[in-house]
């Protein structure tokens, strides 16, 4: 069940209905629904692997609490390690082991050795690396005694599973989620009309603006080698937006429904493609994934402390397994590799930590300087997106190779875009649009949660139902939504 | 709560009227079209004894009122630039399954070699099927196609609509396409892209290139014909190379031997020698398009394929 369907669009005010309604005095009745929903939602996409994340929930429940009444270090050690082994081992089995023994072959074939390789036909199961890192990020902080584990297991697998995040994240941590879902919910209006405009804005991304510019660029990259120059630049802008517009789409949208039910989900996204160096696009970028990282692999493996060797050696650790956790194929991890050396000069010359305000803070326009950082910035960006996007390795040097080649300065080809919906002058217009109301709205959680609000209801009800229009006019089929496959 | 539930019913009912009063902006679209031919077919107002069908090959090669006059019968030619089989299939539907005359003959111009394989310059031609989604057919066509879901196609007008049905000026031809009265699309210029060198290359079919719903609507097309009692021509206009090499036999092939089904292989090598008849690789310019017309009238008469 995708957020961008007609079933959800059914499912959720049903959802919203009962739990308001029905359930609304009793907290333990809430939390039931929302676990019974959630299990539901899940099971939409296939009910096959549900036993793979009730057994998941399970297991970091009982690991969890027996680690804590381990009487022993070493009992405390075994129960941790159990938690992390089976994870990992599942996550591995379903997510790298093709990747791992095609891999392997391929080394044994340079030396000169043939070997039969046996893969598997295996389906990744929706939101297995989402849900891993919520178990495993709650085992760790039991281990290293930052909470103590939940009793209440329906509780604790409503943090795991609740059909908001339950796909693609944010990657939630029990010190935020928890405690919200262990405390009684009283309907705010505000809250939940702040909860509806989050959700119209971040739809607005998915199916205008992320599917609409994946058209273009599905077509540029799926015949890169027959285009000029710029039309593979247009394609790296266009699956740019796509990206940005899909996976903040669709956090936007979890954070819209979370609130809808008075949860408050952890931020995914900052604008990030206002950043004025890439240290601060990864403050701003998938947030929840950025700062899991760090809170449980920079930091445990020495983080900054250390000297200036270790600092680049983790930094470089970090970028590769976050590369890693994208997905089985060398792209992701040279994605990673290249966003690691893209950091390395503020790393090396300590200035990662120089925008950590909002660019152009209090005025409409950045300074000259502002928009070269982040013309700049930007640019980077979109020339490691090539990898992320790419079939393979020599698909995206190949497509860097045209790029960057005399025809870059040619009119773009027309063909890329003949079997699309819309002239591709449609989607430059609708990411200007898009750029427009972003930086409008940058200081805030999200673009449009202050636009608008002081204008007179008729006003803000027709920039709505703009906006409700163009999501009409352009949606069509359901499409799947990016990190759905990591 | 209340006031919450309130506000949306509001905001429902505000959006319901602006959605509804969409359905002028729906309906004032077809008067703004300037190709009528896909409205007279829902309105079944084809009347014809020959039907062509086809992309720009068939539109611009294939002169309908010259062919009808040698033939004696009505012709209409209903090929579109840039259209692939499927969208001639919806077309062929559409014609019999409204009150148009029934033809005793259709004309199928096929496009060697991308009939049936990966094409961006052969598509289904949604942009001459926006303009008219006030009517159901069309709409349910978008639905099969995947680009409108059903529900909200039923539910909300403005779902129905695309980006192009907001642009209210009166359409013109571009002077590439100039539509003649009975429905053909000659064109009396050279292309600046024509190279002027007959391609004399040797190419081959590949069959493994065949795309599984282009091969299913031709085959769909065909078997409409039998079904409906029509004899089917198809044609491949002349083009400015070298015929790839295997492309008829696999039309052949999938036509099959019906004697009604026919494939008329008219790339003679002739037209190799007089690029004065070519406005590019692939179309005719009318001077070509007259003497084509002419071997494909002397060729329907000659097997009596019109009865």
């Amino acid at each position: 069940m995708l957020f961008n369907s007609i079933h959800f669009a059914i499912f959720l005010p049903i959802v919203f209905v009962l739990y308001w309604f029905v359930t609304n005095k009793n907290l333990k009745l809430q939390n039931m629904l929302l676990l019974v929903s959630s299990y539901f939602f899940y099971a939409c996409w296939d009910y096959r692997f549900l036993f793979l994340l009730v057994f998941s929930t399970l297991l970091d429940y009982f690991t969890g609490i027996k680690m804590h009444d381990a009487k022993s270090k070493a009992g405390k050690k075994f129960w941790f390690w159990l938690s992390i082994g089976i994870n990992l081992g599942f996550l591995g089995f379903f997510k790298y082991y093709n990747f791992f023994v095609q891999s392997f072959a391929d080394m044994l074939e340079m030396t000169g050795l043939h070997v039969n390789i046996w893969t598997l036909k295996i389906i990744l199961p929706v939101g297995i690396s989402f849900y891993t890192f919520h178990g495993l990020s709650y085992v760790i902080d039991i281990y290293k005694d930052r909470i103590k584990p939940e009793k209440n297991f329906y509780e604790y697998a409503v943090f795991v599973s609740f059909f908001p995040l339950l796909v693609a994240g944010p990657i939630e941590r029990a010190t935020h989620l928890l405690p919200q879902i262990k405390k009684a919910r009283h309907f705010d209006y505000t809250k939940a009309v702040d909860g509806l405009r989050q959700i119209l804005w971040g739809l607005f991304k998915k199916i205008v603006i992320a599917d609409t510019c994946a058209e273009y660029a599905n077509a540029i990259f799926a015949g890169s080698h027959g285009y000029n120059g710029s039309t593979l630049a247009l394609g790296a802008l266009f699956f740019t937006f796509q990206i940005y517009g899909d996976f903040s789409g669709y956090s936007d949208i979890a954070l819209g429904v979370a609130r809808l039910f008075g949860i408050e989900l952890l931020r995914n996204f900052a604008f990030p493609y206002f950043s004025r160096d890439i240290a601060e696009f990864w403050r701003r970028w998938h947030i929840s994934l950025s700062t899991w990282f760090r809170d449980y692999l920079y930091i445990p493996l020495g983080g900054s402390k250390g000297g200036t060797f270790k600092k680049v050696r983790n930094t470089f650790i970090i970028f590769i397994v976050s590369g890693f956790w994208h997905g089985a194929n060398w792209t992701f991890i040279i994605w990673g590799l290249l966003n690691a050396l893209y950091i390395m000069p503020s790393i090396l010359f300590k200035t990662n930590r120089n925008n950590l305000d909002t660019v152009a803070q209090g005025r409409i326009f950045p300074t000259i300087r502002e928009l070269i950082s982040m013309v700049v910035t930007f640019s980077l960006t979109v020339l490691a997106w090539i990898f992320f996007r790419a079939d393979n390795l020599s698909h995206a040097m190949d497509y860097i190779k045209r790029l960057f080649s005399s025809s870059l300065f040619m009119m773009p080809n027309k063909k890329p875009f003949l079997a699309t919906k819309a002239h591709p002058g449609v989607g430059l217009v609708l990411i200007l649009f898009f750029i427009i109301i972003e930086w409008m709205g940058r200081e805030q959680q999200y673009a449009l949660a202050t636009l608008g609000k002081s204008w007179h209801r008729t006003f803000r009800w027709a920039f709505y139902y703009i906006l409700i229009i163009a999501i009409f006019l352009f949606i069509g089929k359901e499409q799947q939504f990016i990190y759905f496959q990591f | 709560m209340k006031k919450f539930l309130l506000t949306i019913v509001l905001f429902g009912v505000v959006f319901f009227i602006v959605d509804k009063g969409l359905i002028l902006l729906r309906n004032a679209a077809p008067a703004k079209e300037v190709d009528k031919r896909l409205e007279m077919i829902l309105n079944g107002q084809i009347n014809a004894d020959v039907l062509i069908y086809g992309s720009s090959r068939g539109a611009r090669d294939i002169l309908a009122t010259q062919l009808g006059d040698t033939l004696q019968r009505s012709v209409y030619n209903l090929s579109y630039p840039g259209s692939g089989i499927s969208f001639h299939e919806f077309l062929l539907k559409e014609t019999l399954s409204k009150k148009n005359k029934k033809p005793s003959l259709v004309i199928l111009s096929v496009d060697d070699p991308a009939e049936l394989q990966e094409n961006t310059n052969l598509n289904f031609r949604l942009d001459r099927l926006y303009p008219l989604v006030k009517y159901p057919e069309v709409r349910d066509v978008l639905v099969e196609q995947g680009h409108k879901n059903f529900l909200l196609s039923e539910l909300f007008v403005v779902h129905q609509l695309n980006i192009s049905n907001f642009d209210l000026a009166q359409k013109k031809f571009k002077p590439i396409d100039t539509l003649r009265a009975d429905g053909s699309m000659p064109i009396s210029f050279v292309d600046a892209r024509f190279s002027h060198k007959f391609l004399n290359d040797t190419t081959y079919y590949d069959v493994k290139k065949e795309l599984e719903p282009q091969r299913r609507s031709f085959l769909n097309f065909i078997d409409i014909c039998k079904k409906n009692n029509i004899a089917l021509l198809v044609v491949c206009t002349p083009n400015f190379y070298k015929p790839t090499i295997g492309f008829f036999d696999r039309m052949k092939s999938l036509v099959g031997n019906d004697a009604n089904f026919m494939v008329y292989d008219t790339v003679k090598n002739v037209y190799a020698q007089h690029e004065e008849y070519f406005s590019d690789d692939v179309h005719l310019k009318i001077n070509g398009a007259v003497i084509y017309t002419n071997e494909l009238a002397d060729y329907i008469r000659r097997n009596n394929l019109i009865k």
